[in-house]
């Protein structure tokens, strides 16, 4: 079931990306959505597929903006890192303990932590996350709990700890 | 409004041209891999993106910018995943991180 829905996701990305103006350019597409779709079914998620159960999808938008807000906030000062002549960063790596009861949770806020410029996942170990961060000031909203907490209102009724 | 819409486009490349470039710069100028993969992978997304809307402004909110959305989140969601794996790599494989040496240190 899984395969057909993501098969129809990507036929649909798919027909977006490429205006299909002849039959042929909805079998190759078809054929290729299908291949990923197996393929991400056999060695992506073998065991058990993503689900979102718990997805507030109304949450969503304002988490998306937040983010957004994030980045730009973020890559400016990066920006401005890198072009400031004395280089003044001060680079660290912290292991933080976060719990999301799932799994979608979690590649979320890894993901979260990437996005954000500044900050970056260097390894998810079941509820450990290591990051690497260019400067403390930058992976205040990590260190702080502000992003795991926005992560678990995106998913879940528990905050995570 | 073809002004306006033409202004706004210029501001957004200049400034996705801005990000851009700092990425670049910080690919020389940051001292490991770990502090690269942040300004190789991320200022670039921002200023792909602000270069992408400039486009989708361009458009004229036709079909087009659609697609120009979709590659603009293909790309949110790639260039992260990207930079994780690499930085992945470096840990998993015993790469130690730059750290700032103290003062009195070589």
């Amino acid at each position: 079931m899984r395969i057909v829905t993501m098969t129809v996701a990507l036929l649909i990305f798919w027909s977006v990306v490429v205006p299909p103006e002849a039959w042929v350019d909805v079998v190759v597409g078809a054929i290729a959505s299908l291949a990923l779709a197996v393929w991400a079914a056999r060695f992506l998620w073998p065991h058990a597929g993503p689900h979102h159960s718990s997805l507030h999808l109304s949450r969503v938008p304002a988490f998306a903006l937040l983010t957004a807000k994030r980045i730009i906030v973020a890559a400016t000062q990066v920006l401005r890192i890198v072009m400031d002549p004395r280089l003044p960063i001060e680079p660290f790596v912290l292991r933080q303990t976060v719990h999301f009861d799932e799994e979608a949770a979690r590649v979320v806020y890894a993901n979260a932590i990437t996005i954000t410029p500044g900050t970056l996942t260097l390894d998810v170990d079941g509820d450990v996350v290591t990051v690497h961060a260019l400067d403390p000031e930058l992976a205040r909203d990590v260190v702080d709990g502000t992003l795991a907490r926005d992560v678990s209102r995106l998913f879940e009724r528990r905050v995570a700890s | 409004m073809t002004l306006v819409l033409n202004a706004l486009s210029a501001v957004l490349i200049v400034v996705g041209l801005a990000f851009v470039l700092g990425g670049t710069v910080g690919l020389v100028r940051l001292p490991d891999l770990f502090s690269r993969a942040h300004a190789a992978s991320k200022c670039d997304s921002v200023g792909a993106g602000s270069i992408l809307f400039a486009l989708a402004l361009q458009g004229g909110l036709a079909f087009g910018d659609l697609k120009i959305v979709l590659i603009v989140m293909l790309a949110l969601v790639s260039a992260p995943t990207t930079a994780h794996a690499l930085a992945r790599a470096g840990y998993r494989t015993g790469l130690v991180a730059w750290t700032r040496p103290e003062r009195g240190e070589p």
